[in-house]
Order: C-alpha cells, then sequence, then structure tokens
C-alpha cells in the first residue's frame, strides 16, 4: 500500500481531462487549426530516490505542430529530445506545464488509438518474428482477424522484410529492427507519427527510404515528430525544427527561414579567378558591404547548430519562447533568430 | 600484470592451473587396474592395507546419497535438522508414516554417523511400538527397529555398536517385555516349546510371511535369543579386530553372547518347557560360560590383565605370578568383574540347571500352578511341595543361588501358592512346610511386593 | 490420521473480506489525498478522487482481444525463459523418487499416503519458485528493456496489461500443473500397484464370498482361495506369468481381487463428520475429556470401564442413510495404564445409538428462557412452567440443531446465548455390540437399517428401526462411545469417528488437491504480478516469497502473537530478554523504560495484526493431508475457502495493480 504511494510521490499526473471528454470517436478536425500537439511551460525534473532533484531535463518548453507538417527535435545527447518525447506519450510525467496531443491529455489511453511510434532502439519481443510481433500489436488496437492479417502482410512487404518475416527479431540486424519498428509503429495507420531517432544504425540506402517514407506520411496529411541528432536528415525532411540545448527551446522555426540570414547575403558562383574575386570584392565595398568569408559550401544546418549549441554555452540561460506563448515566470526570453 | 596483455594473462592464468592440476594428480589419480593408483587411493586402499579411509570401506555406498551429499553442496548438516525437526514434529503426530521416511532420508544425508542408526532403531522398537496397542502392531515395529539398524550396518560394516544393538533389541525387547511369550512365538514359531500351540496362534502375523518367520531378522529359524546371540557375536567379533565400542566396560559388552544362551533357557523353563533338551541346553551354555566368557582376558586398568574363570586358588596364583602382580590385587579386580556381570551366579544357576533334580524341580513347581490355575488344588499342593522339596534340595548343593533373587522368588512364589491353596481348602496353616526358612529371611524385603504382585493376580489372601 | 481444521464459513468470510478490502482502500485514499496535499497542495485530493473512478471505467472498457494478444505474449515469454525446463526436474524427481520411498518393508498403508505426500509436495515445491520467479520477473524486465513502451503507447489498458500478464502465467502454469499432476497419477498409481504383492480380500464370485489371499515373493507366488466353507486351496506358480499361462482361471480372480485392493488402498472417503462431546464420570456433559499427558493436544480420552463416554452428534441423517442402514468408521487411539492379561488383544470398546431430543423453552413473548428454571409438570407432558425473577411464567419448548448447542461448565448451552441451558433428553438408546479397536487403522461399523440389540434392562433382544426409532425429529442420530477396559483410556477427536458414505474415486481427491495447488500456484501469480506492478524484479520475488513463507510457515506463530499467547512479551520487549537474558516468567523490573518498550510492542503488535490479515493463508491450500489419509477433499472445508481466498486477493491485488501502474513512469531509472 505505502509502496504503491511511494510510486505515486510527486510523479503524479495533473489531469484536468476526465474519461468523458476523451472520446474516443471524435476525430480531430484535420482543417481546424488546433495544433495537432500543444506544449506550454513544459518542465520535467528527475529527482532521485529521496526526491531530490538530480536534472532538470526540460525547462519550461513551448511549442506547437500543426497537422500535416514535419516537425524535428534537434539537440546534442541529453538535450531532452527523448524526454519531450516520452512526455508526449505519457510515459513519463510532466513536472509542470501541460500537453495537449490530439486534443487530449498525454497520459489518455485512447489517444494512442491514433498514434504510432518508434522508439529510439528496438525495444520489440526479439522473441517473436516479424508477423507475430504485427500481429501482437495489431491486436493491441483491437483489430480482426482478417483486418490483421491484411495489414501485417502490407507492412512487411512495406518494409522490405518479406523475406524474414519468419525469423525471431532477435536474430534481425540493426536496421531490419528499425524497419519492422516502423512497421509496427504505422500498423494502425495513425495521425500522428511520433519517431525517435528514425535513422540510426540504417545504411544510407535504409536512411533513403526512412526519409522517403516520411515524405510519404506527410504527403499522406499525416503529422510526424521527430527527433534526431542527425542534421542531414532533418535539414531534407523536416518543415519546421526546434533545436534543444540542455533541457532548453533554443531556436523554433521553419527550416528555410532559420537557414536564410537576413542580415547577410551568400554568392554561390562556378570557380573565379583571382582577378574576378578582386573585382567582385571592390564592387561590394563599393556598396558599403564587406566582404567576411569566401569559402566552399558546408552543410548549414550543421552551422547553425554548432552555433547554436556555441552560443548557449557563452550565455547560458537565454531560450526561445514563440510569440504566442505566455511568459513564464521565469528570466525574460530572448528570441535567438531574430 | 598491466602491461600483459589479455591474451598473455589468459595463458598465464591457464598455465597456473596447469601446474596446480599436477599435484591434484599426482595425490588423487585413482587406482585402476594394475596401476596403483595416486598418493591418496593409496591410503584409501582396503582396509587391512592401508588407512581404509575411503568411504566404501565402511560399508555399502549408496549412489542416491552421495548424489543427494552432492547436491546439497555440503549443508547436509543444515538440511539434517530441518529433517530431524520435521521428525519430531511427525512423531507428536504420531505421523508414523512420514516419521519412517523421514528418518530414512535422515540416513540418506549421513549414512555413516552411527548414533543416527542407533537413536532412530532405539526410538522405533522402544518408543513407537510402545503407542500401538494391537500386539502385532508393536511386534511390527520392533521389528522395524531391528531392520532399521541391520540396515545401519550396511552402511556401516565395522561397527560392534549397531551389531550390539540388534542383538539388544531381538534378545532383550522381545524377551523380556511384558508381552515377551507373544513375541516369541510370532518371532520362532518352530521351537520345540511350541509345538502343541495351534499355528494361528505362532509365527509371524505378517501376511507375508503366512504365520512362518521373518526372513530378514531369523532366516535359521531361530529363538529370540539365539538370533540375538548372532549379532552380539558380530558384534564382538568385530570389536576383537580392533574395532572399538563405546558403549559400556569392555567385559560387560563381551558377555552378551553367551548370556543369550543362559537367558534363552530360562526363558524355556518360563515358557514350561522342561525335560532332557533344555538340561543339555543348560549344560553347553554352562560350557560356554565357563570355557568361552571365563578365559576372556580383560584389562583391568591397572596395568595387568584377567579373565573372570578362576575355579582355585592355584589358578589365582598363576594368573598373579604371570602378571607379575599380587594375588590379592588380583583377587579383588577378579571379584568386582564378576560382580558386575554376576559371574557366579550364571556359572552357578547353568550347573545346577543342567542337573535333572532342580529341571524336575521347576516342572513340578511349573506344573502345580497350572493346575492350580485349573483349581485341581490338592494335586496341585502336592506338587508345589514336592517341587519345594526338590528345590531346597538343590539351594543346599549351590549355596550361592540362595541369594539370588530369581530362586528365592521362585521359592517363595510357591510358597505363597500353597497358602493360598490352604486357604481356600480352608485348612489351618502349617509350619512344616519346606523351605520356611527362606520365608522368613525375606519376610519383610522379597515377601511384601512378591505378595502384592501375587494377590493382584490371584486376588487377596 | 490427523486433520485439524478450522471451520469456514463463506458468508463470515466475505463479510469480513468486504470488511477488509474497504478498510484498505479507505486508508488508501486517505494516504494517496495526504501526499497529495504535501506535493500538490489543495488541490491535491481533488486530483485523487479523479482518478477513483478511473479503475472502473477502464475495468469496464476491458477488451478481451488485448488481454488475450498480451496473455499470450506472456506464455511465449515464459516458455522462452525455458519455464519449461521445470519438467526435466520434475521428470527426474519422479525417475528416482521411488528410490527414497521405496521401502519393501513398510506397510502398504504407510506406503501410500508417503506416495502421495511426495507427488504433491514435489509438484508444489517444483513449480512454486518458477511461477514465483515468472510473475514477479514478467513486467519489471519488459519495463527495464523498454518493451513496455511499444505495448502502452498502443491504446492497451493498464488493467489489461494486469490481467493479460495474470492470465498468461496462469495459463502456462495451469499446463504445468495439469501435465505434472497427470504424471503423478499415473506415478502413484503404477508404484502402488507394484508394490502391492501382497493381498487379502473378500471377493464374490457368482454370489460366494470368497477369500483370496496373494503372495508374490522373490521364490513364487502363492494364492489361497476359501471359498465359503470350503477348506482352502493353495496353488503355488514360479512367478505371476506362470500363474496367468498356467492357471488363467485364477489368475483372473487374483486380478479382480488385486483391483479390489488396489481400491482399497487408493481412495478418497467421503465422510460425515458430527460434532463431539463428552460426559464425565458423573454423567455431566464436558468439552473435553481425560487428559493423559500427550504432548499433542489433538485428542482427548475416555476412562474404561467408567461413565466415560465420548458422544458424537450426527445431523442430516434421515436424507444419508436411505434404506441401506450407515457405516461408521472409527479409529480411535489406545492409552494403555496396565498392558492386563489379556496382551494380545486390543482395548473393547462400544457404540451406543441414542435417540436425543434436544429442547429450550420459550414463554408467551418467544423469549428464550433458560431450561433450568423449567419445572416440569405431572400431568402433561407438554406442560411446562418456569421461573423467571421470581414470577412463573408458562412456556412452551422447541427443539434445536445438534450444531446450536455446545457443552460448557459441565451442561450444555446454546452457542449464541450460552446462559441458555439446553435440556437433552434420553428417549431410546441401542447399544451395540462391543468390538476391539484397530488403532491408527480404520474400524467398520455398518449399521443395518434394522438394529438388533441385546437390552439389559428387561433382557430381551430388541429390534429397532433405525431411522424410525433412532434418527429424531430432527434428523439427528447421536453415537456414544465407551471404552470398556477399566483402567485403560481411548482417545478421539472430532475426525475419529464419521458416517462414512460411499467413497469416491482416488482422482476425485486427487485432482482436487491438485486443484488445490493449482489455486495456490494461482495467487502466487496474481501476488507476484501485483508486486512486480510497483517494484523491481528481485524485490518483488523477495516480497511474494516472504508472502508465501509467512502465509505458509509462520501462520501459526502469528497467530500466535496477535492472539498474546506467546510468552516473553512483544517484539523489542522478546529481544531485550533475550540480550538481558531474562527468563519469559521472570517480572519485568516496572518503570519507564520498560513501559515504554511494552507501549510501542503494542503498537508494533497491532502492525503483525495487521500482517496476518493482509497476508494470505496459504494453509488452506494444502490438501494432501486428505488426499493421503484417503479421505476425499471436503467442499465446505477445504475448496470453497481456497478457491474464496484466490478470489478474495484478485481484486484488490487488481487496485493496486492498475493505480501502481498508471501512477508511475514506466521508464527505468
Amino acid at each position: 500500500m505505502d509502496t504503491n504511494e511511494a510510486v505515486n510521490n510527486e510523479t503524479m499526473p495533473e489531469s484536468d481531462e476526465t474519461p468523458e471528454t476523451a472520446e474516443v470517436d471524435t476525430p480531430a478536425a484535420p482543417d481546424s487549426d488546433e495544433p495537432v500537439i500543444k506544449i506550454r511551460n513544459l518542465s520535467k525534473i528527475y529527482r532521485d530516490f529521496w526526491g531530490r532533484p538530480k536534472v532538470q531535463a526540460l525547462n519550461s518548453l513551448s511549442l506547437d505542430v500543426q497537422k500535416g507538417e514535419v516537425f524535428g527535435l534537434l539537440g546534442p545527447n541529453g538535450s531532452g529530445k527523448t524526454t519531450t518525447m516520452k512526455l508526449l506519450l505519457g510515459l513519463l510525467f510532466p513536472s509542470g506545464g501541460d500537453i495537449t496531443i490530439l486534443g487530449e491529455t498525454a497520459t489518455n489511453v485512447e489517444k494512442n488509438e491514433r498514434i504510432g511510434y518508434l522508439p529510439e532502439e528496438s525495444y520489440l519481443y526479439r522473441f517473436l518474428n516479424a508477423g507475430e510481433t504485427l500481429d501482437f500489436y495489431g491486436r493491441l488496437f483491437n483489430m480482426s482477424k482478417a483486418d490483421r492479417r491484411e495489414r501485417v502482410d502490407r507492412y512487411i512487404e512495406m518494409v522490405g522484410l518479406t523475406h524474414a518475416r519468419h525469423r525471431q527479431l532477435k536474430e534481425y540486424s540493426k536496421g531490419m529492427t528499425r524497419r519492422i519498428g516502423l512497421a509496427q509503429a504505422l500498423i494502425n495507420d495513425p495521425d500522428l507519427v511520433l519517431l525517435d531517432e528514425p535513422t540510426t544504425g540504417l545504411d544510407p540506402l535504409g536512411t533513403r527510404d526512412m526519409k522517403d517514407l516520411i515524405l510519404k506520411l506527410r504527403d499522406d496529411g499525416k503529422t510526424v515528430v521527430m527527433c534526431s541528432h542527425l542534421l542531414a536528415d532533418v535539414q531534407d525532411v523536416c518543415d519546421r525544427i526546434a533545436i534543444l540545448y540542455e533541457g532548453e527551446l533554443k531556436q523554433l522555426g521553419r527550416v528555410e527561414d532559420l537557414l536564410t540570414e537576413q542580415g547577410r547575403t551568400r554568392l554561390m558562383t562556378s570557380r573565379l579567378d583571382d582577378a574576378a574575386m578582386a573585382e567582385i570584392r571592390e564592387v561590394i565595398e563599393r556598396h558599403g558591404a564587406s566582404v567576411e568569408t569566401i569559402d566552399h559550401p558546408t552543410s548549414t544546418l550543421e552551422e547553425l547548430f554548432l552555433r547554436t549549441v556555441e552560443e548557449s554555452r557563452e550565455r547560458p540561460g537565454r531560450r526561445f519562447v514563440p510569440e504566442d506563448a505566455p511568459a513564464s515566470d521565469e528570466e525574460p526570453a530572448a528570441n535567438e533568430s531574430e | 600484470m598491466n602491461r600483459l596483455s589479455s591474451r598473455q594473462r589468459k595463458l598465464v592464468y591457464f598455465v597456473a592451473i596447469l601446474l596446480l592440476l599436477i599435484p591434484i594428480f599426482v595425490l588423487g589419480r585413482p587406482a585402476s587396474g594394475n596401476s596403483g593408483g595416486g598418493v591418496l587411493a593409496e591410503l584409501r586402499r582396503p582396509q587391512g592395507q592401508e588407512l581404509g579411509l575411503s568411504e566404501h570401506n565402511l560399508g555399502r555406498v549408496d549412489p542416491t546419497s552421495a548424489a543427494m551429499n552432492l547436491v546439497l553442496l555440503g549443508m547436509r548438516g543444515v538440511a539434517v535438522n530441518l529433517l530431524w525437526m520435521d521428525y519430531i514434529k511427525q512423531q507428536e503426530t504420531k505421523n508414523w508414516a512420514q516419521v519412517r521416511s523421514t528418518t530414512e532420508s535422515i540416513t540418506m544425508l549421513q549414512p555413516h554417523y552411527l548414533q543416527i542408526w542407533r537413536y532412530h532403531g532405539w526410538n522405533m522398537a522402544y518408543n513407537v511400538a510402545a503407542e500401538w496397542d494391537d500386539v502385532r502392531d508393536r511386534y511390527y515395529w520392533i521389528k522395524e527397529g531391528a531392520k532399521f539398524i541391520s540396515d545401519g550396518t550396511d552402511h556401516n560394516r565395522f561397527s560392534p555398536e549397531l551389531n550390539y544393538e540388534i542383538g539388544r533389541i531381538l534378545g532383550q525387547k522381545m524377551g523380556i517385555a511384558d508381552e515377551w511369550r507373544v513375541y516369541r512365538k510370532f518371532f520362532n514359531p518352530d521351537g520345540r516349546q511350541y509345538e502343541g500351540v495351534p499355528e494361528n496362534e505362532k509365527g509371524d502375523p505378517d501376511p507375508r510371511y503366512r504365520g512362518g518367520v521373518d526372513p530378514e531378522l531369523n532366516p535359521d529359524r531361530l529363538d529370540n535369543y539365539l538370533a540375538a546371540q548372532r549379532y552380539y557375536q558380530i558384534a564382538n567379533d568385530l570389536e576383537g579386530q580392533g574395532f572399538q565400542q563405546h558403549l559400556m566396560m569392555r567385559h560387560i559388552f563381551r558377555q552378551y553372547p553367551y548370556r543369550c544362551r543362559l537367558d534363552n533357557n530360562g526363558v524355556l523353563n518360563k515358557e514350561g518347557f522342561f525335560g532332557d533338551f533344555v538340561i543339555g541346553e543348560w549344560a553347553q551354555a554352562e560350557k560356554d560360560w565357563i570355557d568361552g566368557y571365563g578365559q576372556e582376558r580383560f584389562d583391568t586398568g591397572e596395568g595387568f590383565q584377567v579373565n573372570l574363570e578362576l575355579p582355585s586358588e592355584a589358578h589365582y596364583a598363576e594368573l598373579a605370578r604371570s602378571q607379575g602382580v599380587e594375588v590379592g590385587q588380583v583377587r579383588r579386580m577378579v571379584r568386582s568383574f564378576q560382580n558386575v556381570v554376576n559371574y557366579r551366579y550364571w556359572r552357578t544357576r547353568s550347573l545346577s540347571e543342567s542337573e535333572p533334580t532342580t529341571a524336575a524341580a521347576h516342572k513340578l513347581l511349573f506344573e502345580g500352578e497350572e493346575l492350580f490355575k485349573r483349581n485341581e488344588l490338592t494335586k496341585a499342593r502336592t506338587m508345589l511341595v514336592e517341587g519345594l522339596d526338590g528345590l531346597d534340595e538343590v539351594l543346599s548343593k549351590y549355596e550361592d543361588l540362595i541369594t539370588e533373587d530369581l530362586t528365592v522368588e521362585e521359592a517363595l512364589w510357591g510358597l505363597m501358592l500353597i497358602k493360598k491353596i490352604d486357604e481356600l481348602l480352608e485348612k489351618p496353616p502349617t509350619d512344616d512346610l519346606p523351605l520356611t526358612g527362606l520365608w522368613n529371611r525375606h519376610l519383610n524385603d522379597k515377601v511384601p511386593t512378591l505378595q502384592f504382585n501375587f494377590n493382584r493376580r490371584f486376588g487377596g489372601l | 490420521m490427523s486433520i485439524e481444521t478450522q471451520p469456514f464459513d463463506f458468508l463470515v468470510a466475505t463479510g469480513q473480506w468486504a470488511f477488509a478490502v474497504t478498510a484498505f482502500l479507505v486508508l488508501l485514499i486517505c494516504g494517496a489525498s495526504g501526499l497529495a496535499m504535501m506535493t500538490h497542495g489543495v488541490t491535491g485530493p481533488l486530483l485523487v478522487f479523479r482518478w477513483i473512478p478511473r479503475f472502473p471505467a477502464d475495468l469496464l472498457q476491458l477488451s478481451p482481444r488485448r488481454v488475450f494478444a498480451i496473455a499470450q505474449l506472456t506464455f511465449r515469454e515464459a516458455i522462452r525463459r525455458k519455464a519449461l525446463v521445470v519438467f526435466g526436474m520434475f521428470a527426474l524427481l519422479f525417475m528416482f523418487g521411488s528410490w527414497f520411498l521405496d521401502n519393501p518393508n513398510e506397510r502398504m498403508e504407510l506406503q501410500v499416503k508417503n506416495y502421495i505426500s511426495f507427488v504433491l509436495t514435489a509438484i508444489t515445491w517444483l513449480l512454486l519458485p518458477v511461477v514465483l520467479l515468472l510473475s514477479c520477473w514478467g513486467l519489471p524486465e519488459d519495463i527495464r528493456n523498454r518493451s513496455l513502451h511499444t505495448v502502452v503507447t498502443k491504446p492497451a489498458r493498464k488493467t489489461e496489461i494486469v490481467i493479460g500478464r495474470m492470465l498468461g502465467f496462469s495459463t502456462l502454469m495451469t499446463i504445468l500443473v495439469v501435465v505434472m499432476g497427470l504424471t503423478g497419477y499415473v506415478w502413484i498409481d503404477r508404484e502402488v500397484a507394484f508394490n502391492l504383492t501382497v493381498y487379502s480380500e473378500t471377493i464374490d464370485v457368482d454370489g460366494q464370498e470368497t477369500l483370496v489371499e496373494y503372495v508374490d515373493e522373490d521364490e513364487g507366488v502363492t494364492v489361497r482361495v476359501t471359498a465359503g466353507d470350503e477348506p482352502t486351496q493353495v496353488t503355488a506358480a514360479t512367478s505371476r506369468t506362470a500363474l496367468r499361462q498356467e492357471n488363467p482361471d485364477l489368475y483372473a480372480l487374483t486380478e479382480r481381487a488385486r483391483i479390489q485392493a488396489l481400491g482399497r488402498h487408493l481412495v478418497a472417503k467421503r465422510p460425515v463428520l458430527g460434532t463431539i462431546s463428552f460426559k464425565g464420570d458423573d454423567g455431566k456433559p464436558t468439552e473435553r475429556g481425560v487428559n493423559t499427558g500427550d504432548i499433542w493436544e489433538y485428542r482427548t480420552y475416555i476412562a474404561g470401564g467408567t461413565n466415560w463416554r465420548a458422544i458424537w452428534d450426527f445431523e442430516n441423517v434421515r436424507s444419508e442413510v436411505a434404506a441401506d442402514g450407515l457405516v461408521l468408521e472409527s479409529s480411535f487411539e489406545a492409552f494403555r495404564t496396565h498392558k492386563g492379561d489379556d496382551i494380545q488383544e486390543s482395548l473393547l470398546l462400544q457404540f451406543s445409538l441414542v435417540k436425543v431430543r434436544r429442547s429450550v423453552f420459550r414463554d408467551a413473548n418467544n423469549n428464550v428462557v433458560s431450561a433450568t428454571a423449567v419445572r416440569k409438570s405431572r400431568d402433561d407432558e407438554n406442560a411446562f412452567e418456569a421461573t423467571v425473577d421470581g414470577e412463573s411464567v408458562a412456556v412452551s419448548r422447541f427443539p434445536v440443531a445438534a450444531h446450536d448447542v455446545e457443552v460448557r461448565n459441565n451442561s450444555y448451552v446454546l452457542i449464541d446465548d450460552p446462559e441458555i441451558v439446553v435440556l437433552i433428553e434420553e428417549e431410546i438408546r441401542a447399544p451395540l455390540s462391543s468390538f476391539n479397536i484397530s488403532e491408527f487403522g480404520e474400524n467398520i461399523t455398518v449399521l443395518k437399517p434394522q438394529i438388533t440389540f441385546y437390552d439389559q434392562e428387561s433382557g430381551e433382544r430388541k429390534q429397532l428401526d433405525l431411522v424410525n426409532d433412532l434418527v429424531n425429529d430432527q434428523g439427528e442420530l447421536r453415537v456414544e462411545v465407551a471404552c470398556l477396559d477399566s483402567g485403560q483410556y481411548l482417545g478421539m477427536a472430532q475426525r475419529d469417528l464419521f458416517v462414512r458414505l460411499p467413497s469416491s474415486s482416488f482422482a476425485v481427491g486427487y485432482s482436487k488437491a491438485i486443484c488445490g495447488v493449482w489455486m495456490m500456484l494461482g495467487l502466487i501469480v496474481v501476488l507476484g504480478v501485483t508486486a512486480s506492478c510497483f517494484l523491481k524484479g528481485p524485490i518483488a520475488s523477495l516480497l511474494t516469497f516472504v508472502m508465501l513463507l509467512v502465509g505458509q510457515g509462520f501462520m501459526p506463530f502469528l497467530e500466535k502473537i496477535v492472539g498474546g499467547e506467546v510468552e516473553g512479551g512483544g517484539p523489542l520487549e522478546s529481544i531485550i530478554r533475550i540480550v538481558r537474558q531474562i527468563n519469559v516468567t521472570d517480572q519485568l523490573p516496572e518503570n519507564t523504560f520498560y513501559s515504554t518498550i511494552k507501549g510501542i510492542d503494542g503498537f508494533l503488535n497491532q502492525g503483525l495484526f495487521i500482517v496476518k490479515n493482509i497476508v494470505p493463508d496459504f494453509r488452506n491450500f494444502q490438501m494432501d493431508t486428505y488426499v493421503a489419509n484417503g479421505f476425499d477433499v471436503p467442499w465446505s472445508q477445504a475448496m470453497a475457502p481456497s478457491i474464496g481466498i484466490t478470489l478474495a486477493y484478485l481484486v484488490p491485488c487488481l487496485v493496486v495493480a492498475y493505480y501502481s501502474l498508471s501512477l508511475r513512469e514506466l521508464e527505468h531509472k
């Protein structure tokens, strides 16, 4: 009895959603302006056995994810991406703030009907084979036998595991496990797909397939939230990204917007000789501007990412707050991308 | 060590293990065929050649028992403790089936712990048996006790103590218990004394033996004391080979096989069996007692040895001379040893009993009592008086017997029967009965107790 | 044969259960509210109350498909964890079990007891660790390797996960129990058949009673057949097979006898138990007989050759008698103060059948009046008068049932009001012929529908009808037992005399005992899965194991402590006594220190009281004593309590499991 309360300690999710309002069958109106995910002032503090704060994993995070977009959560290891993901799924309970996901609270079981989740690593049951795995998850969605059979076949084929269908998952390579994980996440044809590091462990070809699939999901009108530290993937598929560092939101916006620096202009030409270079430099100086660097193009998101991380290190405590988010009671926010 | 790579380290370990294995191999190599085996195997050689240390030298080794001990990883002491606690509870709640199997398990774990065999064998024969009401059940459990210890001797071939215990159960328990008449009939239906007894009243009550004998305990169809004698003899033989017993002093321990025959003859008389056969038996018993037991040498603990049969002063002197001590010292020790085992009484008794006069007196007294029970009083009285006369004659010949309880009690009992008959016939008390002097001598010690027992059986005087 | 049972009243138990569960839930809610108040302020309790309806809501929306999916997964997982290795252990045990158990010397009936106890104990103790570990490690392992994340992010409800887990483990456990139970049955049957080398049975051959005695030894087989009064016919053969070839008719006969003998050894007797009381030498009723100094206080004794009587009252006899009469079975214990002359004879005892009228009185206002106050009117047998507070009142009498009456202070009183004395009038008495007891064995007394007996008063033989003359209006029959040997004592307990109904087959009793094992393991699964919802694997195993240990082994001790029967005080006091070497009988010095200690002990004892009432009493599942002793497992005393206990724990365990899983972060730290 006491042990039960000990579990209850501090982590009891605050929920103002009663089961009546959490109706399963109410589809979220596809055209409504209501964001698919609404996070307000979300904080998470991990505590030790005695209830003393150990790690501030997330600090007053606020963001929205709109329907139909591919949203990327970026950040170095330990920045709070996975914590955010788990808070969204109700696997963790927030220490403060609110989450609304598909119009319901995170701890509500019914929302899972419309969510697909691919965990970071392969957490599937290793003693099942591909068919059994998908069948099992299909049953959790209360699908009929015929329905399950059809879907299992379809998704195994989609992720290209038909040849390994009867092998136990413990014999699978990392890439194969990711594929079956993805199939498992999509088995219920979800409206919202949460992908935790979808491309880790995949070879370039597999990565390509995964990206194509994400884009296809977007084309089908589904909302995708992915977190990753592989910037190239994010850059390729995400409509909007958020960069987290040490539990704080540092950047948020459309990928193109974030990468377009309004105060600077970059020329990209075919190779020029020195004379032409000098001439161009002259023209620029004549217009009152100066040439800062002349180099070869780099992966620009990487640059942004590194810069963000470095700036955060130099000037800790500054974080990004979206305009429509209510101001938190902490220090004033600095909008870094302005 | 740090500088070594993991592979090098493993190599070093491997070599070290090999090095350590060499002495183990040298020491522990088992004996096989023509090779003598390792040093330990040499030491473990069967008894007589080396130290006799291997387990199977002790007796039969049970694969189950060995396996159990292996599985318990040296925790068998704990396991036995737990089992023993179970056993106590089971005995308290009279759960005999489980008592038996629990003891079985205990000995399975500690087959060479002699006290366990002794204790549980004794417990079954004396305590468990007593809990049952039906005499057949009691007999069954007495046998169980003996068989249990007999099992123990399989595991411990060289224990004089266990063999002694079997002898004790078969001899004393069956021969002295209140139910001795029944037990003896059960034990050996072939005894000459039971010739007239109907088939269904003798022989082992267990349906398996169909009124015969229990082949496990009595394969040779002997009376209980003579069957016990076999086991006592084994115990003595083992003791003679140097396997020590720790139960009692040596001269007491070694008397038992000889005593069995004496006891058996006594019981035959009590069963009303007389005649040449018994007289012959007594003569044989006397011979055994004097020539066998009486010649055995015992350490006195004072630096010299004595034997108990010393018929004349010359013998004492001779013994003293050969041992290099004074005659007085020898006489004192012999006297004390003889007293402890009642040596002289048994000598005299067997001597007297092997005379036809004594046998006739016993027979007359026994039959007189039987006649009294059948209410043939006048006839009974005549026989009893005749018997007492015979006894008087014997007592005057063997004066030693006059101090011995059994004979005295027999005489007093006879006198009581006569007095009772006189009372019933309403005759005036007479003083001219034989052995009246004996009666008067014991008027204050033996007579009252005996009279009480007499009255309990036959009603007040 | 001894079975000590506590009476079990389902209604009372249910009431207690409901009370306990309610108290538990209330405590839980209060505790949770308090905690929530601390962490969330004033809104905390509100939050708690918002959570309360979630469990029933969750339970109502249970989807069988999801539950079965999880159950199947659990089952597969357990198989992959090599749970079936236990079969190997089982096989090993049974291959070598007979090494330990076979004892050619031992009596068959004792052997049979050992076989049955061995099988049931082996099954229980082989499966307990397997089931306990599996159920305690299943969920924590899932949480540790985060497989549970993929399940809880699907629409699977927490109750579904818990129930699915329980169902999965139970299914596996059921298969194990069934296979082992069947194997065990076959093993017992074969061992008994194999060891049954000596038997003598009376069988019916063409309407004639024939005694077949069969002995199989190393030397050969001997068969004696005694038909009626004919002389014995002995046949010998070298072996059983030889007998079969040489004399097939005789072989068939021996096989019939053999099956009958097997049936006698492997049987499930169905007793109808009565209530026991005693009558002392002075003729007054007493609760217990004479104490002969036996450590074991199961039986009390009656003195032989005196007026001491043991009395059994059987109820509902009429319906069971039918026309065929009754079979009484008894097994008493003798205690001799002297062996006596007839040393070969066991003690002699005698049954008397008595028809009694048990009645109390009530006045015109239906108030019950103590029977001692009643004065019988001489003229009218049914007119009575009593004096209450010095005033005389008219009363009438009404009958009471045997189970309403007990003995206190040398008189029969009503259980529900010990102030009311029950008047017991003996109407007819039929002494039966005496017989010698066979101790620790079965004594069968067949009561024919017509009882013929020798009436000492008139000195004539009389005949009475069992049902019509000896059973009273309420369908009750009293059996009085007397020991006829003076100076000897006869010990008896309630179960020592019973009306024996036609026996069930051994398989029935055995399967009930297996069912007991099954329910016990089921309870372990429930407890284990519940514990694993809020504890990590090792701790959950430990908790469940401790519950098992306390519920199985320490319950009697715990009962004694809680009942205040243990000498030496509470936990602290006893520690101090041990350390300071103060004897339990010594008074402790009276000072504040010791009174504080006693105060704390009182509090700790309250804690033990709670423990005693929370931990399931696993003794209820032990039915092997019944089966091993050749009895059927009774519904009311063994089956019902065990089913009841398993179900009783299921409900609160589900509640605890649901909230534990819902209110904890399913993240391995």
